[in-house]
């Protein structure tokens, strides 16, 4: 018993447990997620068509389970360029055609084609962590990458949406694809 | 006794608990930032954050109305556990027992034992429970745990999705996606009771195209186990090994399709030491020593398909062969299973589900004097038809799911087993839930056309001395029926604080028509040598069980998370009696009363986690039928630790000791045939994991 208690305090004291690391940021996932689309929707530019009126609202949708409703509310009524931001959580199933960026939860990824299907030709600005979603026919996908979080962006599926993406955005992607609806 | 174990365990808890705290302050120098807060960082900053998925976890339990508990692949990895039953023993509301180096117990709210039959388990949709025996024979369950991608535990009924048999709980061991597992993986690992294991796994992108995403993996495993001990402290002669090679093959079409197709061959060779009753004095029992001669295959394809934005169906098909022999019997079963299921959403607030499923069993059983039967071949038809609808009462807050599952089998003919389950989210952050549901155990092979010669009462030994040895039989009856449970359920979850998830669910089992067995008339073997007295099975039991299950996981800080668990089970049996000891006495008491588990995941330094799990399990009766009066089971606590150092991406060393304190102790027993009583030892292993 001795001998265990032993190697249990030499276990715990000995690997170099001391070494006092330099600060770094963290956050929760859910948490970055909702941080990343309203930056999208800063360096996402939708064509005046997209809205209703000069001063309607962005409108924000998250589609399927998600656990990012606690963390969108911060967002609600946050302003993008003249606009002011609007959250709305859907279901499956529900009219996504008044959205201007919508994000699809990973729980939709067996629906997918009809869902993008259906955005097809309207200025929709989809993000989603779903696997390969920006090469589906998705404009944004979500990655992981050592820790952080980064993204690729469909330029043709962009453009097929008439959404005008920064260069800077553009920059800051991981991967940039082209290929359009019907090109693959 | 039990003192002086809780004694010796105390300085390493108090060890381990005030530790604690120490450890995990140098590590500490980091800030988790809130949506508000990462709004006002430019997109660069931004994307340095590193993402911690601390709440990811709680994703999947939160909106279940049932006791769900999920092991994910880290719980599963930093376990140290080398096999499922192992990893089971960190669920609240399990009981797991090791009876030999090669056999468990492993049940659901009590009801123990190797041949448990009230807990369902499927490997990725395929169900792995024994219709001869009722049971599992977990040792032959063998899956690569690294490309496991959970396991989700259900306690309690699950009938109404999962079918027959669920009845005090379903397994389902999920593996992951081929695209998951690009690229190799090579495992070698070594110990003392683990002696050796190898896993070899590689997968690939088949093809990336106009018409589909293909990828696919491959993989062999192989292990080694060494003997455990008796009691006495001689070798328990249980060895085993076990050679698995298996492939997954998932297809993504561009139409949305998902095709999977997978499949497994395995051979096993298990040393187990039997004690097969007969008519020679003095022992009336011949000990042999005795290799189980184990294989198998399968393979499964699975169809999902997208049919709108908002439906879909799936379309399930496996062949499972498996062929096991052993010194009292022989067994070959050929399953068919073919299972269509269609969701939909419909008026928005209704998530139906409704499905079909036909399987065809066809066993063959080799006799002996031990075990005889009516008949060597059986084939057994089974077809269900179920459906559930979940409906949105009170915006998300308030969940209705009414279900119900229709299934007809050969020998008990058509079984309902319907549910009702609300659930109902309240202040953000908290959310109760309650279910009814009935669910119902069909008989097995065993219960119903075969006998088993489990003891001889030596002349002299009945209570009205007989000049004869008396033979006990246990006989199957085609009278036997379903035995059938109606469960009360409710549960709370809590997710009020940042860090920690609490879970509590109390129960209330009521069964009835429980397997029971009444005494026959005693008959004279023809040869005169000896008195046959036939027990043969009924429904002539009852009970209930009332019982409570906790889980606390608490994310102390980044990089260091305590799970605890607590089970409690009172269980009540009502039975005629029985002359061996199988009858209600042993059922109440064979799970044990109290479980404490208590997991600490740490990591120490960039590259370093060290991991302890300590456990209570208290005291519970032998199972066994060759006792007069069942034996005690003494109640014991135990540590595992494992240090990981990952040295590179891709390279990790691993260093596991596994029950530290006690060099060896019994955790359980054979109903029947089984040697003398097996304990579980001490054991370490290490192991070198490289993925390339």
């Amino acid at each position: 018993m001795k001998a265990v208690v032993a190697l249990l305090l030499l276990l715990c004291c000995c690997p170099g447990a001391a070494a006092a690391s330099v600060e770094r940021k963290s956050a929760d996932e859910a948490a970055m997620v909702a941080a990343y689309l309203f930056n999208f929707g800063r360096f996402v530019h939708w064509p005046d068509s997209a809205f209703a009126s000069a001063d309607a609202p962005l409108q924000f949708c998250l589609y399927g389970e998600t656990q990012l409703d606690d963390h969108l509310d911060s967002l609600r009524g946050k302003r993008i360029r003249r606009r002011t931001v609007a959250v709305q959580r859907l279901q499956r199933g529900d009219a996504t055609t008044h959205c201007h960026l919508l994000f699809i939860s990973a729980s939709e990824r067996l629906y997918l084609s009809p869902l993008l299907r259906a955005q097809r030709g309207l200025p929709v600005l989809t993000v989603s962590e779903i696997e390969d979603f920006a090469s589906d026919g998705g404009v944004i996908g979500l990655l992981s990458d050592n820790r952080r979080l980064a993204f690729e962006i469909n330029t043709g599926s962009a453009a097929d949406a008439r959404l005008s993406v920064s260069s800077q955005l553009l920059k800051l992607a991981k991967r940039v694809l082209e290929n359009r609806e019907g090109e693959r | 006794m039990r003192y002086r174990r809780l004694q010796r365990a105390a300085p390493v808890i108090t060890a381990l608990l005030g530790l604690g705290p120490l450890l995990a302050a140098p590590v500490a120098a980091q800030q988790t930032m809130d949506t508000g807060a990462l709004t006002e960082l430019s997109f660069e900053e931004l994307m340095e954050v590193e993402v911690t998925s601390a709440s990811k976890r709680k994703q999947a339990l939160d909106d279940v109305a049932a006791a769900l508990f999920v092991i994910s692949r880290d719980d599963l990895r930093r376990s140290g556990a080398n096999s499922i039953p192992e990893a089971l023993r960190m669920v609240p509301g399990i009981q797991v027992s090791q009876l030999d180096a090669n056999k468990w117990a492993v049940s659901a709210r009590g009801f123990a034992g190797r041949f448990a039959n009230k807990l369902l388990v499927l490997i990725d949709g395929r169900t792995v429970y024994s219709p001869a025996f009722s049971g599992v024979y977990w040792e032959q369950q063998n899956v690569v745990l690294d490309d496991v991608e959970r396991i989700e535990v259900i306690r309690g009924p699950g009938a109404t999705l999962w079918g027959a048999n669920a009845v005090n709980g379903v397994v389902n061991i999920i593996t992951r996606d081929s695209q998951k597992t690009l690229g190799g993986l090579a495992l070698a690992g070594a110990g003392t009771e683990n002696r050796a294991t190898a896993t070899l796994r590689y997968g690939a992108r088949l093809g990336s195209g106009d018409v589909a995403d293909t990828s696919a993996r491959a993989y062999l495993k192989y292990e080694r186990h060494d003997d455990l001990v008796t009691r006495a402290g001689h070798s328990a002669d249980d060895a085993w090994d076990m050679a698995q090679g298996g492939f997954r093959l998932d297809s993504d079409l561009r139409s949305g399709d998902q095709l999977t197709l997978q499949g497994d061959v395995y051979r096993s060779d298990l040393q187990q030491q039997l004690s097969l009753a007969d008519l020679a004095p003095p022992d009336y029992a011949r000990r042999i020593a005795d290799t189980i001669d184990a294989r198998g295959w399968n393979l499964l394809g699975r169809w999902q398909r997208p049919l709108t934005a908002a439906s879909d169906m799936s379309l399930q098909l496996y062949y499972d062969h498996t062929r096991r022999d052993e010194g009292y019997i022989g067994q070959q079963h050929d399953t068919f299973d073919l299972e269509y299921q269609h969701r939909s959403q419909f008026a928005a607030r209704h998530q139906f589900v409704w499905g079909l499923g036909y399987r065809n069993i066809v066993t063959r059983v080799d006799l002996t004097p031990t075990v005889t039967a009516d008949r060597d071949r059986f084939n057994l038809d089974f077809w269900n038809a179920f459906a559930q609808d979940e409906i949105q009462l009170w915006d998300e807050r308030l969940r209705l799911t009414l279900g119900i599952k229709l299934e007809h089998n050969d020998f008990s003919g058509l079984e309902y087993q319907p549910t009702a389950r609300a659930l109902w989210k309240f202040n953000g952050h908290s959310s109760l839930w309650g279910a009814v549901s009935r669910a119902a155990r069909a008989p097995s092979i065993m219960e119903r056309h075969s006998s088993l010669y489990a003891k001889t009462l030596p002349p002299g030994a009945t209570a009205v001395p007989l000049p004869l040895p008396v033979a006990l039989v246990a006989q199957g009856s085609e009278r036997f029926d379903s035995e059938y449970l109606v469960a009360y359920e409710a549960g709370w979850r809590n997710r009020h604080f940042e860090r920690l998830a609490l879970d509590a669910t109390v129960y209330y089992h009521d069964y009835d028509e429980l397997r029971g067995s009444s005494v026959q008339a005693l008959q004279i073997a023809p040869d005169g040598s000896h008195i046959i007295l036939p027990m043969t099975f009924d429904n002539s039991a009852s009970g209930h069980s009332r019982g409570l299950e906790i889980n606390a996981d608490w994310l102390v800080r980044d990089g260091w998370r305590l799970i605890g668990a607590y089970s409690h089970i009172d269980l009540q049996i009502q039975d005629n009696g029985g002359l061996i000891n199988s009858g209600g006495q042993t059922m109440e008491r064979n799970a044990p009363e109290n479980q404490l588990s208590l997991r600490s995941q740490h990591n120490l330094a960039e590259h370093f986690s060290l991991d302890f799990w300590l456990r209570y399990v208290d005291d519970s009766a032998s199972a066994s039928v060759a006792q007069r009066t069942p034996e005690k089971i003494d109640a014991y606590w135990d540590l595992d630790l494992r240090l990981a150092w990952r040295v590179r991406p891709g390279l990790e060393l691993e260093l596991v000791a596994q029950n530290l304190l006690d060099n060896a102790r019994r955790e359980g027993d054979l109903e029947a045939l089984g040697g003398a009583s097996v304990e579980v030892q001490r054991a370490v292993y290490a192991s070198v994991r490289l993925g390339f």
